[in-house]
């Protein structure tokens, strides 16, 4: 008898672990910049999606889902992918990918806040060289990660037996779109990428609210840095 | 720009809580049982549903897309399995997958894979096409309020950001700059200048649109509600028909009845009276808002009175 339960787990899974990252995010709570900032970004990667649906595969959310977790660490990152594929699919149609690509570009984001945290524990001249290929290979991969993300639920549902060989099969039938959507971002980080990254360095300083020093009729000096 | 269009039909005119609950059971039918007799169960009902929706010509559209998809998970279950026991084709061998053999049972379970797949797809068509995202998400509120703010947000920045781009590339397009002309390392690069531009104003406008919300007093009380909806009896009717064929799946699923034995040979299609009243029934559940949205159309009373 073929098994249909395992597509039902994995679906639950994944809107799980959505849902719980988002009831993580309404009880941290955030300011109204940082939230429109994450708004704004998440618009800009849904918004890059449209002139490129013609082009099947070739998609620069991912790169710029992965340089927003990057600068602005992991769970922005999250929220940036995960808002990006949503709302882009009001326009693009939702279907039984949104989850999938929501969970996909959010790791894509993740992955880029554990680059960036890398990044700054390095020290030394290299540091700037390293994380630049690094984000390049790794822009790369996600090509290929986000396809085998997006067919995992296809393969479990609709291919039967469940095998290594089915799902090779069926990650081999997006190879080509897969392998536009990996070589696509590397260039796109590759040009675009330090450019981008500044920029948005820039905005996260700005986000950063720090207070000078004050001095005290005691002579003692107080320090005042707080994220609003 | 929404796929989702506000028009006069009945279909639209549900709360969000029944649509959903609608769609969930014929995708979750469509997902867990693998009957071929209640996928046409499923399957008739939801055609009929986007007629009622004016989707079919969408559906028409999309289903170019989706038979390629459907066709190629086909090839992929022949190619794979190799469980059936009527051998139609002993086809060459293949590296790494072995002897690639066509089996009547393969070829059967394929087509049937293909109309779970038709299933789930033509539900999201109508999902696109009658849920309101508004409606939605002021449901989708009540839980998860700031993740409401931030989907309204981006949601309402995408179609603004598209209108900017438009706006500077036709400002630049009148100092002689042409986009559409030159190969395309030319196109790109006479694009760069245009996205780093957008990005630059739109992170800027984000700043702005921070102190706004901030102005306007945004999370120092409850939640500001412009609007209630309560439901009709029209929900009641698609909530209650939605559950009751809820029920009937559960029931073949628990039974053992809702799914089909395909390999090594194929068994018989029907069981049991029961299997057969169970699914006659859970059509015409599932038939409940089609008949209802026939009926609001052509009948004032009716429509008054739901």
């Amino acid at each position: 008898m073929v098994d249909s339960q395992w597509s039902l787990y994995s679906l639950l899974i994944a809107v799980a672990g959505i849902g719980s990252f988002y009831l993580w995010y309404e009880r941290r709570g955030s300011s109204p910049r940082e939230m429109a900032l994450i708004a704004t970004l998440a618009a800009l990667a849904g918004l890059s999606r449209l002139p490129f649906a013609a082009v099947p595969g070739l998609q620069p959310t991912t790169f710029l889902v992965l340089i927003c977790g990057y600068v602005f660490g992991a769970a922005p990152g999250f929220l940036v992918g995960s808002m990006a594929a949503f709302t882009s699919n009001l326009f693009l149609g939702q279907g039984p990918w949104t989850p999938w690509q929501m969970i996909a570009w959010g790791l894509a984001g993740v992955c880029g806040g554990l680059i960036g945290l890398r990044k700054e524990k390095m020290n030394g001249k290299g540091k700037e060289m390293v994380s630049r290929w690094l984000l390049v290979s790794l822009a790369f991969l996600w090509g290929f990660i986000f396809g085998a993300i997006l067919n995992f639920w296809h393969w479990l549902t609709f291919i039967y037996p469940l095998t290594l060989h089915s799902y090779l099969a069926t990650l081999l039938i997006s190879i080509w779109f897969d392998a536009v959507h990996a070589v696509g971002n590397a260039l796109f980080v590759l040009f675009v990428g330090g450019e981008l990254i500044k920029l948005l360095t820039r905005f996260k300083r700005r986000l950063t609210v720090s207070g000078l020093p004050v001095e005290r009729l005691n002579g003692e000096v107080v320090h005042h840095e707080k994220n609003g | 720009m929404f796929i989702y269009k506000p028009r006069e039909i009945f279909l639209q005119s549900l709360q969000t809580l029944s649509i959903c609950t609608y769609l969930l059971v014929i995708v979750g039918g469509a997902v867990l049982l693998f009957h071929p007799l209640v996928l046409l169960a499923l399957l008739l009902p939801l055609v009929l549903a986007l007629a009622a929706a004016g989707g079919l010509a969408q559906w028409r559209k999309s289903l170019k897309y989706f038979l390629i998809m459907i066709f190629l998970s086909m090839i992929i279950n022949i190619t794979v399995n190799k469980m059936g026991a009527t051998v139609l084709w002993l086809g060459p061998v293949l590296p790494f997958f072995g002897r690639f053999i066509i089996t009547l049972e393969s070829l059967f379970f394929g087509l049937v894979m293909g109309c779970r797949l038709l299933i789930v797809f033509s539900a999201f068509i109508l999902y696109n096409l009658v849920l309101n995202p508004d409606r939605a998400l002021f449901a989708f509120a009540k839980i998860f309020p700031r993740s409401a703010m931030l989907v309204a947000l981006t949601a309402k920045t995408i179609p603004y950001l598209g209108q900017q781009m438009q706006r500077a590339a036709e400002i630049q397009q009148c100092r002689g700059i042409n986009y559409y002309r030159g190969n395309l390392a030319n196109r790109i690069n006479n694009r760069l200048p245009l996205i780093k531009v957008l990005f630059l104003s739109a992170l800027e406008d984000s700043f702005n649109l921070g102190e706004s919300i901030q102005a306007r007093a945004y999370g120092s009380g409850s939640r500001s509600c412009y609007f209630r909806s309560s439901p009709r009896p029209r929900d009641y009717f698609v909530l209650s028909a939605s559950l009751g064929a809820a029920l009937l799946l559960l029931w073949l699923l628990l039974k053992g009845e809702g799914s089909f034995q395909f390999f090594p040979r194929m068994r018989v299609l029907i069981l049991s009276g029961g299997q057969v009243a169970a699914m006659v029934y859970i059509c015409l559940l599932l038939l409940v808002p089609v008949l209802l949205s026939w009926g609001w159309s052509k009948w004032d009373y009716l429509k008054w009175k739901i």
